[in-house]
C-alpha cells in the first residue's frame, strides 16, 4: 500500500522538486497551490502525509493546519502535517502551533533530509512490526516472503490497510495470487484477469463463504490456511513456469480453461451455492462460457466427464432455487395437515381421527360408542391428509414447486431437469499443455495434432512438424491472379498427398500448409522432405517453388 | 314331443275345478303376481304418457357441482380407469369424483393417482387393510362435499345421461334415495348370462318402474344409486354387513324419505358368465335378504310393533310369502304331483310351462314397448329356457339360501365382511 502525499506549496519550483522527490520514493503525491482545494482533496481522498507551506499568502499556516486537520476529521488515521517554514524559530514560539504539526522543516530544505523526515514521520513501528512478523510466517510455511496480491474488489485504505499486514499489495507488478475480499468482486474478477496470465493465479477467499470454489481460503488466526495459501502459490507458480508459451498466451476459452484445470491441479468440478440460481459455482469463478467450453472439450475427448448431481429446474426462468413441497392434489395449496383414519368396526364408521377424538378419548361420531379397544373395537387402516385451503380429503400429496426467484409454480411431474457435472483433464491431454507446441494457428492442423496425440504419447514424442509455404506465390497471384495460384497449390497437394505414407498426414492452412510426420528421425528429415517437395512439385508446369521449415522437431519434444 | 301334445291337450281338457286342484301352485304362487303386473303395467303405460306432460323440463339440471359421485373398490384395477372416463363423458360431468380404496393390494391406487394428476378424479383415499364394502363406503361419504351423493360400481359402465337421470327425482325434497336401471352388457356370453338379462329386464327395469308406481322401491343397488346427503346424515350413512344397500334402504323408508326409480339413468354391470358364480352371487343376495327383513328389520312386519308402517310391512309380508314360501312349498308340490299322478306329473309340469310361456310372450312385449328398448325379439329363443331355468334351478338355489342362513347363520361365515368386523359385530 503505497504512501499518498499532499503537497500545499504556491512556488511551483518547490512544488517540482518536491514532486519528483517523492514520487522517486515510490510514493503517490498531489500537488495543490491553493488551501482551500487542499482541504477539498484532504476530504475526498485519504492522505497519508500533508506537506505544507507555512507561509500561503491566503491562508495562515495555522488556519490552514486546522483546517486541514477538520477536513481529516471522522477518518480513521490521522495525516500527517509537515510545515515547510522560513522561519522555524517563530513557529516554534507559538506552542499551540507545535501541537498542530508533526514535525517542521526549514527553508530552504535539503531533500534528502527531508525525504528522511517524511519517511520516518511514515513509518509506523507496529505496522513495520506486524509486516516483518508475517514476512516470517509465510517463510515458515514455505514461501519466500509476503506473496504479492492484488485485491478483488478494489478495497478501501482500511480493508488495504488490514490486508497490508498479511499479504504485498501490488496494482502494477505481477502478483501471486488474488484476493477475494467480497463475494460481489467475483463480478470483476474478469477485468482482473484481462492480462495474459490472471487466470491462472490462485484465487484465495477471504469471505469465509465461498468454499471449495475458490483455491484457497485465508483467515489470519487460522495456520492451516496460511499453509493452504503457501502450497497454492507454489503449485500454481511451478506448474505455470510449465505450460508451453502457447498456451500461456493464448486466448480462447478452450486453451485457458485447461491451462487453469492443469495449473491448479484440481478438477472442473461443481460446489454447492445457494446464493446463485444455478445452485453451482465452478472453481476459479470463470463466466458462463467456461462451462460451455468445457462441455466441449469433454466432447473432444480432451476432459473427461463425470455426473455430479441433477437437479430440478423452474419451467419459467431456469433457476434451479425452488421450494419443494407437498401439495394438496385439488388446489396446489401446501396447507396440510396428517390425520389418521378411524375405522369403528361396530357401525362401520370410517372417517379421519379428528371426528373421533374428544381429549384423550375416541368417541364415534355416528354411534356415540366409545373406543377403547385397539384392534377389537376398531382399527386405523390408513392416513389422510387434509387440505385447510380447499377440504379435500387424500391419502398421498401432489408435488410441486415453487420458484423462489420468479415465483412461479411448477408441478412435480412438469419439472424439467437439468445435470450438472465435473471435468477433469485426460491425462493425454497434459503433454498438449506442456509441450512445446509450435504456434499452429489453424483448427485442422491443430485438432489433426491433437488426434495423434490421443494415439499415445509415444507417437506424440516422435512427431515432427513441417510448414510448407510458397515462395512464388506472390508473383503468381499478381500476373495470373489468385485461382490460378490455388488450383497449382491443390495440384501439388493432392501429389504430395499421394506420396506420404500412413505414418505422415497432411493438413493445409490460409497461406501454408503443415505437414506432419511421425516416428521421423532426425538426419534424415530434411533430405526426405526435400525430396519429397521435389517430387510433388514435378506435376506441375511451373513451379511454386515451396520450401519447408520444421516447426517442430522429435528432437526438441517437450517433456511430459 | 309327445310328453308337450299331452300335456296341451291335458290343459285344454279341464274343468274350472281340475283346474284349480292341478294347478293350484301356479295359481297361488305365480299368477297373482303376473295378473297384478299386467294391471300395473297398463297403468304405467297411462300414467307415463300423463306424467310426461305435467312435468316437461321444469327444473332440468345442466350442472351437477353439487354432486358428489363415489367409486369404491378393492383390488379393482383392472376397472377403475374405464369407470372414472366412462363417467366423465356423461352429459354433465362437473361433480366431484372420490375414488376409495379398501386395502387394494393391486395397482388401483396408482392408477387412481394417475387419473387424479390427469384432472379426471379429485380426491383419492386408500387404506392399507381392507374394512369391507360399507366402511369404505363410509370414508368416501365423508369425504365428499356435495349435497347429493352418487355411488357407483368400479366395474360397471354407463348410459351418457345415467347421472342426469339419476339426479332428476332429487327436485322433489321429500326424495331421499334414487335407484338406477342395472342392464347386463354380457348377456350374449353364455345361456346362464342371457336368462340373467331377462331376469334383469322383468325384475328390475318392469319390475322397479311397478314398485316405483307403489312405492314399495325397497333396495337401491349399490352399483348404481344416488342419495341425499342429508339423508344419509340422518341415519347413519352405510351399516355393517352384505346387502347394505338393501339395508340403508329399508333404514331410509323408515324414517320416512321416499326412494324413487329412475328408469332412465341406464347403469351396464357384467353379470356372472358361468353357473356356480351366479349361484354363489345369488346364495349371497337371497342370505342378506333373509338376514336383514326377518331378523334385523322385522319389527316391521308386526302390527303391535311402535314402528310398524304399513309401506314397509306390504313389501315385507310379499318378499315372504311369494319368495320364501313360495320356493318352500314348491319341491312339496312337485313331490305331491308325482305322488298323485305318478309319471303323468310330467306333463303337467309341462302343461304348466306352457301356460306360463303365454303370459311370459306378453309379459315381455309389454316390457318392450314400457323401456322402449328392443328386447322382445332378442329375448323370445330363450324365454321358456329362462322359465324352466328359474323354475327349477333358481328356486331351488333360494331355498337353499334361506335354510342355510335361517337354520345355520350362513352369512356369519361369509368374508365380504372381514373378519376383524365379523369377530366384533355378531348377528
Amino acid at each position: 500500500m503505497t504512501p499518498r502525499i499532499l503537497v500545499l506549496e504556491d512556488d511551483v519550483i518547490a512544488q517540482n522538486v518536491l514532486s519528483m522527490a517523492l514520487r522517486s520514493r515510490g510514493y503517490v503525491v498531489d500537488v495543490t497551490a491553493d488551501g482551500v482545494e487542499a482541504v477539498q482533496m484532504m476530504g475526498r481522498e485519504r492522505y497519508d502525509l500533508a506537506l505544507m507551506d507555512y507561509q500561503l499568502p491566503e491562508l495562515d499556516g495555522v488556519s490552514a493546519a486546522r483546517l486541514l486537520r477538520g477536513a481529516q476529521a471522522g477518518q480513521s488515521q490521522d495525516t500527517k502535517l509537515i510545515a515547510i517554514t522560513a522561519s522555524a524559530a517563530r513557529l516554534q514560539e507559538r506552542v499551540e502551533r507545535l501541537s498542530l504539526f508533526d514535525a517542521i522543516v526549514q527553508k530552504p530544505f535539503d531533500v534528502e533530509r527531508l525525504l528522511a523526515m517524511v519517511a520516518e514521520a511514515l513509518d509506523d513501528p507496529e505496522r513495520r512490526r506486524s509486516r516483518d512478523a508475517s514476512q516470517a510466517a509465510w517463510k515458515a510455511v514455505g514461501l519466500r516472503g509476503r506473496p504479492k496480491a492484488v485485491a478483488v474488489p478494489a478495497p478501501s485504505r482500511e480493508q488495504a490497510g488490514v490486508l497490508d499486514l498479511y499479504f504485498d499489495l501490488v496494482e502494477g507488478a505481477e502478483p501471486d495470487l488474488i484476493l477475494l475480499t467480497e463475494a460481489k468482486g467475483i463480478a470483476s474478477l474478469n477485468l482482473v484477469r484481462a492480462r495474459s496470465d490472471g487466470f491462472l493465479l490462485p484465487i484465495v477467499d477471504l469471505t469465509g463463504n465461498l468454499g471449495d470454489a475458490a483455491d484457497a481460503g485465508f483467515g489470519a488466526h487460522d495456520v492451516a490456511s496460511w499453509r493452504s495459501v503457501a502450497a497454492a502459490v507454489t503449485g500454481f507458480g511451478e506448474r505455470r513456469r510449465r505450460l508451453s508459451p502457447q498456451v500461456l498466451s493464448a486466448t480462447d476459452v478452450d486453451t485457458r480453461l485447461l491451462a487453469y484445470l492443469w495449473v491448479s491441479d484440481r478438477d472442473y468440478a461443481p460446489v454447492p451455492d445457494a446464493g446463485d440460481p444455478t445452485c453451482t459455482r465452478y472453481p476459479g469463478f470463470f463466466p458462463v462460457e467456461f462451462l460451455q467450453a468445457a462441455e466441449r472439450l469433454a466432447h473432444r475427448g480432451l476432459l473427461s466427464r463425470r455426473f455430479a448431481d441433477r437437479f430440478h429446474c423452474c419451467t419459467a426462468c431456469s433457476s434451479r432455487r425452488l421450494n419443494v413441497r407437498e401439495e394438496c392434489p385439488c388446489c396446489r395449496s401446501a396447507n396440510l395437515s396428517e390425520v389418521a383414519i378411524v375405522h369403528h368396526f361396530r357401525c362401520a364408521h370410517t372417517g379421519p381421527e379428528t371426528e373421533f377424538r374428544k381429549d384423550a378419548d375416541l368417541v364415534c361420531p355416528k354411534c356415540r360408542q366409545h373406543l377403547r379397544h385397539y384392534g377389537s373395537d376398531y382399527d386405523k387402516p390408513g392416513h389422510a391428509l387434509m387440505c385447510a385451503a380447499c377440504g379435500a380429503r387424500n391419502s398421498e400429496p401432489s408435488i410441486g414447486f415453487s420458484c423462489l426467484d420468479c415465483g412461479t409454480h411448477t408441478d412435480g411431474d412438469a419439472a424439467r431437469q437439468s445435470d450438472v457435472f465435473a471435468y477433469a483433464l485426460d491425462p493425454r491431454t497434459v503433454p498438449l499443455l506442456t509441450a512445446d507446441m509450435p504456434r499452429l494457428g489453424s483448427d485442422p492442423v491443430r485438432d489433426e495434432l491433437l488426434r495423434l496425440a490421443q494415439a499415445g504419447d509415444d507417437a506424440w514424442r516422435r512427431l515432427a512438424v513441417v510448414r510448407v509455404s510458397y515462395g512464388a506465390r506472390n508473383r503468381i497471384v499478381a500476373s495470373r491472379g489468385e485461382p490460378a495460384f490455388e488450383g497449382m497449390r491443390a495440384l501439388f497437394l493432392e501429389h504430395l498427398h499421394n506420396a506420404l505414407s500412413p505414418s505422415e498426414s497432411l493438413a493445409r492452412d490460409k497461406d501454408c500448409d503443415y505437414v506432419v510426420v511421425q516416428d521421423a528421425e532426425f538426419e534424415d528429415l530434411s533430405r526426405f522432405l526435400a525430396a519429397l517437395l521435389r517430387h510433388a512439385g514435378e506435376i506441375l508446369a511451373e513451379s511454386i517453388e515451396p520450401s519447408f521449415e520444421l516447426v517442430r522437431s522429435p528432437a526438441h519434444a517437450g517433456a511430459a | 314331443m309327445s310328453d308337450l301334445a299331452t300335456g296341451v291337450s291335458f290343459l285344454f281338457a279341464q274343468s274350472e275345478q281340475s283346474f284349480l286342484h292341478l294347478f293350484w301352485y301356479t295359481l297361488v304362487f305365480e299368477l297373482p303376481r303376473y295378473g297384478f303386473a299386467f294391471v300395473a303395467l297398463g297403468a304405467i303405460a297411462i300414467w307415463f304418457g300423463r306424467d310426461a306432460c305435467r312435468h316437461p323440463e321444469v327444473g332440468k339440471r345442466n350442472s351437477a357441482s353439487d354432486v358428489s359421485v363415489i367409486v369404491v373398490g378393492h383390488n379393482e384395477a383392472d376397472g377403475i380407469e374405464a369407470c372414472v372416463r366412462s363417467l366423465r363423458e356423461q352429459s354433465i360431468s362437473d361433480f366431484e369424483l372420490v375414488v376409495v380404496s379398501d386395502g387394494s393390494s393391486d395397482r388401483m391406487v396408482e392408477i387412481a393417482r394417475r387419473l387424479q394428476a390427469e384432472g379426471l378424479v379429485d380426491q383419492v383415499l386408500a387404506t392399507a387393510l381392507r374394512g369391507g364394502k360399507s366402511s369404505g363406503i363410509n370414508l368416501a361419504i365423508g369425504a365428499c362435499r356435495g349435497d347429493i351423493v352418487v355411488n357407483v360400481d368400479c366395474d360397471c359402465s354407463y348410459d351418457r345421461f345415467a347421472i342426469e337421470e339419476i339426479l332428476a327425482p332429487f327436485r322433489d325434497p321429500a326424495v331421499g334415495a334414487v335407484s338406477g336401471d342395472i342392464v347386463p352388457r354380457n348377456g350374449d356370453r353364455s345361456l346362464v348370462a342371457q336368462f340373467q338379462e331377462i331376469e334383469y329386464l322383468i325384475g328390475i327395469s318392469v319390475g322397479k318402474r311397478i314398485s316405483d308406481a307403489l312405492d314399495q322401491v325397497v333396495c337401491v343397488s349399490g352399483a348404481f344409486g344416488a342419495f341425499r346427503r342429508e339423508a344419509l346424515d340422518q341415519v347413519g350413512a352405510f351399516d355393517v354387513g352384505a346387502g347394505e344397500d338393501l339395508d340403508l334402504t329399508m333404514r331410509l323408508r323408515r324414517v320416512g324419505w321416499r326412494v324413487v326409480f329412475a328408469s332412465e339413468a341406464t347403469c351396464y354391470t357384467d353379470v356372472p358368465v358361468d353357473l356356480w358364480p351366479l349361484i354363489r352371487q345369488r346364495l349371497r343376495w337371497e342370505r342378506d335378504s333373509v338376514r336383514l327383513r326377518y331378523r334385523k328389520y322385522r319389527y316391521l312386519m308386526s302390527p303391535r310393533s311402535a314402528r310398524f308402517r304399513p309401506a314397509e310391512a306390504f313389501h315385507q309380508w310379499d318378499f315372504l310369502i311369494y319368495s320364501v314360501l313360495g320356493a318352500v312349498v314348491f319341491p312339496a308340490y312337485v313331490v305331491w304331483l308325482f305322488a298323485m299322478y305318478g309319471t303323468f306329473a310330467i306333463p303337467i309340469l309341462v302343461a304348466m310351462q306352457v301356460g306360463l310361456f303365454a303370459v311370459d310372450v306378453v309379459t315381455l312385449l309389454l316390457a318392450e314397448l314400457i323401456t322402449g328398448r328392443s328386447v322382445f325379439w332378442r329375448n323370445l329363443p330363450y324365454l321358456l329356457g329362462h322359465s324352466i331355468f328359474t323354475t327349477y334351478v333358481m328356486r331351488m338355489v333360494r331355498l337353499w339360501a334361506y335354510v342355510e342362513e335361517w337354520m345355520l347363520f350362513a352369512s356369519i361365515r361369509d368374508n365380504y365382511v372381514p373378519q376383524k368386523v365379523r369377530a366384533i359385530r355378531k348377528w
